[in-house]
């Protein structure tokens, strides 16, 4: 089978089957070729116009202006680039200690599960929020890669567990006993034979991980504790209620709900795209044929 | 028709709502269960049989639907009655033994209890002591010790002596039928022996009607009067047992009747159905079994046959048996 | 056993539970069992007998409490762990639920291709698939073409068992454990998987331990079956299949063979039975002290509860473990007109 058919296979139609998958599906890849390609084709002017300020919607400007007479959507569509790279970077980094921690803990077992999973714990029991947040402060991040590697930092706990759990229970089933019998390596036994059994699993769970990191990193900037670029949505937000006096003014209010809306359709759509992938994955494993 | 049906299925159709669309695991199927008879119905897993007991019962799952037909107790429609008579009927005239009935014995009941709340929960009228004595009663049929077994919980029990407790359980109520779905499944070889022993003894002492649903041939053969035979969701064969194992009709029968190795006898007549069971999504036109049926006409792939009448013995759905054919 | 591919010796398994006070349960009681290449051992019993804790121990899976597991003579528990792993591929097992013994995430291409890269070393991807072909096409499943991109979820139960088979023959093993292979599948499809083990034993001379609680399939599969019964983690009689039911020794087996279904009405019905003393198993059983059969026994006496018997042979090659062999009245089929 060539590789477009199997993408089409695994992914596509099982995303087509389910209507909430596709709706996600469809918000996600439009957001996606927004961070994309927008930037290229939408220009960001930030030269400050007062006499512009709060300007209601219009043709030239879809979403209004700022407080200094910006173009709101233009802001939008460059931010949404950050917030996308941070998110997904996040959720990368996340995944991958994830993955590595609970696979080895729950196939090896015994004193390095012990080991591993005291360290999970911890991570567990720090309230995370708080402590990104004084790290973000301290350490005056500014670059997507490190910021991300601070907010992965609290995320990957709990999957791991989720992980090792899924993997004690499968190391019990036949078909892994069968594999040993028949004298496959591990390094077969858990790429080969475990993996392509818990990868739905950990792809929703990515997708989850995506949708709580734009919110960490939202909250974090809303905060205003990290100089980020100004079109990042968090940033925004904490200029527009913060700086701006935007909630003040009626004429504001775009200005001020804008990123909100943003933020909430973006998450709207990867809760969907989770969701309906959760849909499809399980009861495919009891299809009639 | 035979003297008297105490229950009657006729032409009735169970579909499941899944992802692929419908599946129709009941497929217009008729059967009579005769009163004063212990009634068997074999088929293989995915043929339906549990469907149909289910649709009897009222137990079918949320996406199971009975889209058409009739069940008749005692000629009348129990698909057609209000929830109040059905009430009265299920549970009261016809009795259930379900599978692996041992695991739905509530943990946290005396067996005692289990007797007194099902008689409760139908007719308020006996008082404690009249239904413990009755119990009492039907657990010696059952051959167990009334008062030990009436003051243990479930899991004191082994799980030949719970099923027992079912059987005596469904029978609180003066049942006038029985049904038993795999009545023996999960028990060793002693027990299932001995259980069917006792079926066969409470039929002669109550009268009571049963109607055993099982893949297990050899159970059939050993307290069956009559049988059905059934093949994705349609009952192919109906005839006494006898007739059933020594000369049945219909090619299935035949050719599951010798695939069924035993302990006794000549093993080298033996022989494997050749394919395999046939999709409920997509079944095979006219007969079911034709793509593996060694006697296939033309007729049998495009229209399904009627029931033809053998002798007074035996009925079966097959164009082999029609008019022009045996004449 | 010079010869011998699997050998037990004086082989006792036990599980233990509770903290404090530890509660042994014994699956298995002072087994010994040699199997030779080719051999076809229908291990029968019960559930609960420790048939499967036996099987597992066959085949190096589980680790017994005491005793020796020999493998072409070698204590394989004592040997090194380099050494194990070239033996490993020898003896093969195959468990009773064909869907739990497959990978669901995986087609039927994909669970047997990296077992044949690792045995068969082909040399092209060609020969690779020539190999998985061979193989669908020697067990049955074809057209091959058809099942190779098809999950298990696709196939049914008979189908998978002959692709778990299919992947237990590809590293050549002298021994397959087959621990109840046919009884999760419909009994018009059980037939067609007992022959495909037949031509397994057959023509590719592979021994089988075949493990079951149906004493007729086993009949089927193999006619020059050897019977090893067990009963509560002993075993209880040895013998050729056809004597071992034509002239039981064991009143356990006479019980058995009393009962057993038959799908037949009028023997069924006209069968003889031997009446057992309890029909309950009780709970408190003594595990080590008597012959575990002695309750149940309508020949049971003091000395059965007291002293355990060993298996002795009676006859040549039928060996019995009853103190009161040679007292029992004589065997007539049940079946049989009297």
């Amino acid at each position: 089978m060539s590789f477009l058919t199997k993408v089409y296979y695994s992914f596509l139609r099982p995303i087509l089957a389910s209507k909430r998958a596709t709706i996600g599906f469809i918000i996600t890849i439009g957001f996606i070729l927004m961070a994309i390609i927008g930037p290229e084709i939408v220009p960001l002017d930030l030269t400050t116009r007062y006499e512009l300020r709060f300007q209601p919607p219009s043709l030239e400007h879809p979403l209004g202006t700022d407080f200094a007479g910006r173009d709101t959507f233009a802001q939008i569509v460059h931010g949404s680039r950050e917030v996308l790279l941070i998110a997904f970077l996040a959720a990368l980094y996340a995944i991958l200690i994830a993955i590595s921690v609970g696979m080895t803990s729950g196939y090896i077992g015994g004193k390095v599960d012990l080991a591993l999973m005291s360290i999970v714990d911890i991570f567990l029991t720090i309230p995370n929020f708080p402590i990104m947040l004084a790290i973000a402060a301290t350490f005056r991040v500014s670059d997507p890669a490190s910021f991300a590697a601070i907010i992965s930092i609290w995320m990957w706990a709990g999957l791991s567990r989720a992980i090792r759990a899924e993997i004690m229970s499968l190391k019990q089933k036949e078909f892994i006993e069968a594999s040993k019998v028949l004298g496959m390596s591990n390094f077969h036994i858990i790429f080969r034979e475990l993996m392509p059994n818990v990868f739905p699993y950990i792809l929703i769970n990515f997708i989850t991980m995506i949708r709580a990191a734009i919110t960490a990193s939202v909250g974090i900037m809303f905060l205003g504790v990290v100089p980020f670029k100004i079109t990042h949505w968090g940033v925004m937000l904490n200029l527009a209620l913060f700086q701006s006096g935007a909630i003040y003014f009626k004429e504001g209010i775009y200005y001020a709900l804008s990123p909100l809306i943003f933020i909430v359709l973006l998450e709207f759509g990867a809760v969907n795209l989770s969701h309906g992938l959760e849909e499809v994955f399980n009861p495919r494993l009891k299809t009639y044929e | 028709m035979s003297k008297s049906s105490l229950l009657e299925v006729k032409e009735l159709v169970v579909e499941y709502a899944v992802r692929e669309g419908r599946l129709r695991v009941v497929d217009r199927a008729s059967l009579e269960v005769p009163e004063g008879i212990i009634m068997g119905l074999v088929g293989e897993s995915g043929c339906g049989k549990s469907s149909l007991i289910d649709a009897i019962m009222g137990t079918l799952p949320p996406n199971g639907y009975i889209t058409q037909g009739q069940i008749l107790f005692k000629g009348k429609d129990l698909l057609k009655m209000s929830k109040n008579e059905l009430r009265k009927i299920r549970w009261e005239k016809i009795a259930m033994v379900f599978q692996a009935a041992q695991n739905s014995l509530n943990p946290v009941l005396k067996i005692s209890e289990h007797f007194i709340e099902t008689v409760k929960a139908h007719n308020g009228n006996l008082s404690n002591k009249d239904v413990l004595r009755k119990a009492s009663e039907l657990l010696e049929m059952v051959k167990l010790e009334p008062q030990t077994v009436l003051n243990s919980y479930p899991h004191e029990l082994s799980g030949g002596m719970k099923q027992r407790v079912i059987i005596a359980l469904s029978l609180i109520l003066d049942p006038e039928l029985l049904i038993l779905d795999e009545p023996t499944s999960a028990l060793d070889t002693f027990t299932q022996s001995a259980i069917l022993d006792m079926l066969k003894e409470i039929y002669r002492n109550k009268r009571i009607s049963m109607f055993i649903v099982t893949h297990d041939l050899p159970i059939v053969a050993k307290i069956a009067h009559k049988s059905a035979v059934m093949y994705a969701g349609k009952i192919v064969e109906i005839a006494d047992v006898r007739t059933l194992f020594y000369n049945p009709s219909h090619p299935y029968t035949k050719a599951l009747i010798e695939a069924i190795p035993s302990i006794v006898g000549d093993l080298s007549n033996r022989k494997p159905i050749p394919g395999n069971p046939p999709s409920l999504l997509n079944p095979p036109s006219g007969c079911r079994f034709h793509p593996r049926c060694p006697y296939v006409m033309e007729i049998c792939k495009e229209k399904e046959p009627p029931f033809f009448e053998v002798d007074d013995k035996d009925k079966v759905a097959c164009w082999l048996y029609s008019k022009e054919n045996r004449g | 056993m010079r010869n011998s591919l699997v050998e037990l010796r004086n082989v006792t398994k036990y599980f233990e539970r509770g903290f404090i006070k530890k509660i042994r349960n014994y699956a298995i009681i002072d087994v010994n069992l040699a199997i030779n290449p080719g051999d076809v051992i229908a291990l029968i019993g019960e559930s609960g007998c420790g048939k499967t804790t036996l099987g597992k121990i066959v085949a190096g899976i589980l680790r017994p409490s005491s005793g020796k597991v020999l493998w072409k003579g070698k204590n394989i528990w004592e040997i090194s762990k380099s050494e194990f792993k070239k033996m490993r591929p020898m003896v093969q097992i195959v468990h009773q639920d064909p869907y739990a013994s497959l990978n669901p995430a995986r087609t039927v291409y994909q669970t047997l291709a990296p077992i044949v890269k690792k045995y068969k070393k082909p040399k092209s991807s060609k020969e690779l698939n020539e190999i998985i072909i061979e193989l669908l096409e020697y067990v049955g499943l074809t057209p091959p073409d058809y099942f190779l991109n098809k999950y298990p979820h696709h196939l049914s139960g008979g189908m998978r068992q002959r692709l778990v088979f299919a992947r237990s023959i590809i590293p050549s093993p002298k021994l397959i454990v087959a621990d109840e292979p046919v009884s999760m599948i419909d009994m018009s499809l059980r037939l067609s998987v007992l022959r495909l083990m037949r031509r397994l034993n057959e023509e590719l001379g592979i021994a089988f331990l075949y493990i079951s609680h149906d004493l007729s399939t086993a009949r089927y599969f193999s006619d020059k079956a050897r019977l090893v019964l067990m009963y509560l983690g002993k075993i209880m009689e040895v013998a050729p299949m056809e004597e071992a039911i034509s002239e039981p020794l064991h009143p356990y087996l006479r019980a058995l063979l009393s009962t057993a279904p038959i799908p037949d009405p009028d023997m069924a019905r006209k069968r003889r039975k031997i009446k057992l003393k309890e029909l309950n198993i009780p709970k408190e059983v003594s595990q080590l002290k008597g012959c575990p059969f002695s309750n149940r026994c309508p020949y049971s006496k003091d000395i059965c509860f007291n002293k355990t018997p060993s298996l002795i042979e009676v006859r040549r090659s039928h060996y019995v473990a009853c103190h009161l062999v040679k007292e029992l009245p004589e065997w007539i089929p049940p079946w049989q007109e009297v």
